[in-house]
């Protein structure tokens, strides 16, 4: 309200016409002069008109904007506005607003908007960073036809645009050797994972094959319940992220969580090639974790694009309460974002037969020494650690 | 090297390259501009002016984006040139600025309109014109000023437009959308029209409730420059109509009657004098109040006349303005302009009592009865002011004040005052020796009783205006007859001077000192332009009492007339519409209008009757057939006769208005299948009235094989305009098009493929 009153309280154009007819007024009343009334009724008449036409001239008019589903990191996506006129009067100089959610403001200019016609406007945004954007209202905004009290309006146009995490190229990363050779001696499964070799029982989760429920257990249980093969958990990649509070500070540039979720995609892509099942994990609220097993497609993507920070602060807690997601003996990476290292859960995951790779993405949040003091307690432990740097 | 200088200095603005914006700015300037050189009546310098804009206008143009600093600096010495010519002529001036200033604002405008790089400086522009038009305002005195006013409305409208489109095309990227989306010259002017419209209409309505309050408060009251005439008979009446009757003796002989120069503004007033007063402005009157203009009083009646007896001028010089009026006396002020059309007597006019003079000589003479006369007779085109103090008669007061004589009623309770004994002994009181008997018998009859001398005058005007008819038609009484006795006892009617007289000798004969004046009424109100016009009829005579203790109090008897002659305030008057439509009446003659229409609303009512009931009757009848029986149109659409009227009505006025049929892309998809349909018509395939779009595309199809894409797809996109609601993009119509004139071309070829070659007949 008080940006609008800022805005009206502006000198504008209609203030000068304001000011020159009350002059005008007092001169035409000292002096008696009937023209000038008749000029101070025009003028009147002309600010009359100038407040009337502009809301006159948006009322009716619809927008709607159409964006791709997804792009990646620093690759342009399209935004089509269309403003159409569904009366059967034209419209006059219309400027179309569209603040997109990367933070520029793109303005067009309507010269004429037939009757019944649209009228299309395509502008590209190129997001620098993974997320989900939500573009604001489309403004509409006009002073026709002389400039004065400009009015606008605002349609909602609900749109929203993935931004997948663009894997590093140098990141690739192959698939442990053991289960590739696994993988590439059960050529005769359907799937690499795909073997007899019965390993326990476990709790359903997305993408599991429904072939595999098992109707005993999950009579007892009263949820679903599946069969977990050896081969199947042996090809298993699981990736966790580590999105405590922490890693998504507000700044305007990388953020430890976007790298994170860089290095999360680059093996998800691995996964997908060499046909691995893969799950993803990151902390969601207290207590509990969000998960995604064997997506397809670019599921794993998407998921990676809209996770936002949970509540856990470190990927250690993350382990803890999502531990009976990560199967046995499966390739576990963790994607770090604060040196936090926890025994407790190294040993579970040793009792386990998990093999664990860390990748500890560096940011100002945590000392040098700090960093370093992980790397050694998790290299004393065996597990391999790689250490990335946040670009500044 | 090149001189730059330093940006601090000029401070930069991004200059403006639209020549519509230029164009159309220049354009409102010149309206400000030829409207204030036309009120000044094309002075020796409005042609230069002209042409010095129009070529700054250009050299702004051709120079908007350089430094232009050597032409900043040559503009500021020449406006400080402007500013000393405009001291020098308020010097000369000082009592009426508004030429020297809108000379100036001329001046400057000129000057400013060779540097108008920036939207910003057109803009001034634009506010320059708008001054302009007013200072054109306050000089205008008739309606010429209206075209001058028309054509800058709807060019400044059109500059504000082209200044918006230039504000908002600034930050933003224009979008491209075909034809439909531009905004052509015929769009525009469309635009314009309609906007004009709706400022006229709104401007009207403002105008009638702008509130007029009483004003005039600026006290540099516009006059004549000083003239050097010669002063000549020091004071005497002279009236340049009536040369003959200068002066007393001998008057009486002239019966030449002058329709546009009242008879009463003389030495004498013959009252048997005849003739039709004009209809021709002789003077407009800016007023803060609505009064009677008082001219001359005549104090001495003579049985067939009036004269001014005793006139014992007094001399009233001052070397600079205002003259000050003696032995005024009054608490209410009323300010007055006179703006003379045409040649008059020496007679200066004003409200009673004038206090302050603003005249254009340095003399005046008063005479005893309060008349004031120039040296010499008054021409056209002069400008004069006046100050006058007004004594509001309060009646309920008045009536209070007893009689001072006391005749025909009770005895005075104590005697008049000195300025009211010398009223008497100047012959304020006379009444011919030979005046009837009946005539004194009469006022005896009338004020019988009375304890006032207000009320007695009171009670006579009454009678006047009530008893006797105001009329032209009357013939010179005869010789030697009284006027007074002739119109109460023989004639009944008469013109204003036998009601005033008739007043002042029944006012006289009941011991009232009375005297009658001649003057103007009013005139009519001109709500545009603010001055009471004042036409030759608008001569008036009427009557001043003197009352005891109070002074001269003014009265009208003749009927149609305010019986008590007060100035009417128009303070805190919150609407014109009443003056606005007396003076439509009045210069359009309503009035006479309506009673045509009443006479034809009278011959015609049984006719009417008729005709609505027989038409009434038949396109009931005719409605309800074509209703019923809807008709394939040739174009293919099923409706009914009236729809098909209404349609062509509608392309009738699009054509005439130069509007395309294809104004809208849906309109343009519709057009092109309804020519589509055209030609299968013309080919010997109409579309049936019961066909559906589709149907018949079925049947085109088979019938013009060698067309089936392009009848498909014209169908699709008819259907789609005409019934889906969706909004038609430009591109659609396009494609429609397109698709039409795949149609044309495929469908030319009766038989076989498009692509062979048309059928040669054998040549014989």
């Amino acid at each position: 309200m008080w940006r609008r009153l800022a805005s009206w309280l502006r000198w504008r154009d209609e203030w000068t016409i304001v000011a020159l007819g009350g002059f005008l007024f007092f001169i035409a009343t000292n002096t008696q002069t009937g023209w000038l009334y008749v000029v101070v009724a025009f003028l009147a008449a002309l600010l009359v008109l100038g407040f009337i036409m502009p809301r006159v001239t948006l009322r009716g008019l619809q927008a709607a904007r159409e964006v791709g589903v997804a792009v990646f990191e620093g690759e342009a996506a399209s935004v089509r506005l269309r403003v159409a006129n569904p009366s059967r009067r034209a419209r006059y100089l219309v400027t179309v607003v569209d603040v997109d959610p990367v933070g520029g403001t793109q303005r067009f200019l309507i010269g004429r908007l037939a009757p019944l016609a649209t009228v299309s406007m395509q502008y590209e945004v190129r997001p620098a960073r993974r997320g989900v954007l939500q573009f604001a209202p489309v403004v509409l905004e006009t002073a026709t036809p002389v400039g004065f009290f400009p009015h606008q309006r605002r349609l909602e146009a609900p749109a929203e645009l993935l931004v997948y995490p663009r894997a590093p190229e140098a990141q690739r990363r192959r698939v442990p050797s053991q289960a590739r050779a696994s993988a590439a001696s059960s050529q005769t499964y359907s799937r690499a994972g795909h073997s007899y070799d019965f390993l326990g029982i476990r709790e359903y989760s997305f993408g599991d094959d429904t072939r595999h429920l098992h109707w005993p257990s999950t009579a007892r249980a009263g949820h679903l319940m599946v069969r977990e093969f050896q081969d199947l958990a042996a090809h298993s990649l699981c990736v966790v992220v580590d999105n405590a509070p922490s890693s998504a500070p507000p700044a305007a540039g990388d953020r430890p969580l976007d790298v994170a979720c860089r290095l999360a995609a680059a093996v998800a892509r691995q996964a997908r090639s060499e046909s691995c099942s893969l799950v993803l994990l990151a902390g969601g609220g207290p207590g509990e974790v969000r998960a995604v097993h064997n997506p397809r497609g670019d599921r794993a993507l998407e998921w990676l694009a809209r996770l936002e920070p949970g509540t856990a602060n470190s990927w250690c807690e993350v382990i803890r309460a999502g531990l009976d997601q990560v199967p046995r003996r499966a390739h576990l990476f963790v994607m770090a974002t604060a040196p936090a290292v926890e025994d407790d859960v190294l040993r579970a995951l040793a009792e386990r037969r998990i093999r664990l790779e860390v990748a500890l993405v560096e940011s100002d949040a945590a000392t040098a020494e700090a960093y370093d003091g992980a790397e050694r307690t998790l290299r004393a432990a065996g597990i391999a650690v790689r250490r990335v740097r946040l670009a500044s | 090297m090149k001189f730059r200088v330093p940006s601090v200095w000029l401070p930069h603005h991004p200059p403006e390259h639209s020549v519509p914006f230029r164009a159309a700015t220049l354009a409102t300037v010149m309206c400000g501009i030829l409207a204030t050189l036309h009120e000044q009546e094309w002075p020796a310098f409005a042609w230069f002016v002209v042409g010095l804009t129009a070529l700054g206008f250009w050299v702004s143009y051709r120079r908007r984006t350089m430094s232009n600093w050597w032409i900043k600096a040559l503009l500021f010495l020449a406006m400080l040139a402007a500013l000393a010519d405009f001291l020098v002529n308020l010097v000369y001036s000082p009592y009426d600025p508004r030429i020297p200033l809108a000379n100036l604002l001329l001046w400057l405008q000129t000057l400013h309109s060779w540097d108008l790089p920036a939207r910003r400086d057109l803009n001034y522009s634009l506010l320059t014109g708008f001054i302009l038009v007013s200072v054109a305002a306050v000089l205008s005195h008739d309606m010429t000023y209206v075209p001058f006013l028309a054509a800058f409305l709807v060019c400044a409208l059109l500059t504000l437009h082209y200044n918006y489109v230039s504000q908002a095309a600034e930050n933003a990227r224009p979008v491209a959308a075909g034809p439909a989306a531009e905004v052509g010259f015929r769009r525009l002017l469309r635009m314009v029209a309609g906007l004009s419209g709706g400022l006229v209409l709104v401007g009207a309505v403002a105008f009638l409730l702008l509130p007029r309050y009483g004003g005039m408060k600026i006290r540099a009251l516009p006059m004549s420059l000083r003239l050097n005439l010669p002063n000549m008979g020091n004071g005497q009446i002279r009236n340049p109509a009536y040369p003959n009757m200068e002066g007393r003796v001998g008057g009486r002989q002239q019966r030449h009657f002058d329709p546009n120069n009242y008879h009463g503004f003389n030495a004498v007033l013959d009252l048997n004098m005849r003739g039709q007063l004009s209809h021709e402005i002789v003077m407009r009157v800016r007023s803060s109040e609505e009064s009677y203009y008082r001219g001359l009083a005549f104090n001495h009646y003579n049985g067939d006349g009036w004269e001014i007896a005793n006139e014992d001028l007094k001399t009233v010089t001052s070397l600079n303005p205002p003259l000050f009026i003696p032995d005024s006396q009054g608490d209410r002020e009323v300010v007055q302009t006179f703006y003379l059309e045409k040649d008059m007597a020496n007679v200066v006019f004003s409200t009673f009592h004038a206090f302050q003079l603003f005249f254009p000589t340095d003399t005046v003479y008063v005479d005893a009865h309060a008349g004031i006369r120039a040296g010499f007779p008054l021409e056209a085109g002069m400008v004069y002011s006046v100050i006058s103090m007004y004594r509001q008669p309060r009646p309920a007061w008045l009536r209070r004040i007893p009689s001072a004589l006391g005749r025909f009623g009770p005895p005075p309770r104590r005697p008049p005052m000195a300025w009211f004994r010398d009223a008497i002994a100047q012959g304020d009181l006379d009444l011919p020796d030979g005046l009837p008997q009946r005539v004194r018998k009469l006022a005896q009859t009338l004020t019988r009783g009375m304890g006032s001398d207000y009320e007695k005058a009171s009670a006579i005007c009454l009678y006047l205006q009530n008893h006797f008819v105001y009329s032209d038609d009357i013939p010179p009484f005869p010789p030697g007859s009284d006027t007074a006795d002739q119109f109460l006892f023989v004639y009944r009617k008469g013109l204003c001077e036998q009601f005033a007289t008739s007043m002042a000798v029944l006012c006289r004969a009941a011991g009232i000192p009375a005297r009658l004046v001649t003057g103007y009424i009013p005139g009519t109100f001109n709500p545009f332009t603010g001055y009471y016009e004042v036409k030759s009829a608008d001569a008036h005579a009427w009557v001043e009492i003197l009352v005891d203790r109070f002074g001269w109090v003014p009265f009208d008897p003749t009927p149609g007339f305010s019986a008590t002659v007060h100035p009417a305030t128009r303070e805190r008057q919150t609407s014109m519409l009443g003056p606005v439509v007396e003076y439509l009446k009045e210069k359009i003659g309503l009035e006479r209008i309506a009673r045509w229409e009443a006479e034809a609303r009278r011959l015609l009512d049984p006719y009417a009757l008729l005709g609505v009931a027989v038409g009434g009757i038949y396109f009931g009848w005719y409605g309800w057939l074509q209703f019923r029986k809807p008709r394939t149109s040739e174009g293919g659409e099923t409706e009914t006769p009236l729809r098909r009227l209404r349609r062509r009505a509608r392309a009738a006025a699009r054509r005439l208005l130069g509007r395309r049929e294809d104004d809208t892309p849906a309109a343009g998809v519709m057009d092109a299948y309804r020519r589509m349909v055209d030609q299968l018509a013309r080919r010997g395939h109409p579309r049936q009235a019961w066909q559906t779009p589709w149907e018949f595309s079925r049947e085109a199809r088979e019938a013009v094989p060698q067309a089936q894409e392009a009848i498909a797809d014209l169908t699709q996109r008819y259907v789609r305009a005409r019934y889906s609601g969706q909004p038609v993009d430009e591109a659609g119509a396009a494609a429609a098009r397109d698709s039409l004139e795949d149609f044309t071309r495929q469908a030319g070829h009766r038989n076989g493929h498009p692509n062979e070659a048309p059928k040669v007949p054998p040549s014989t």
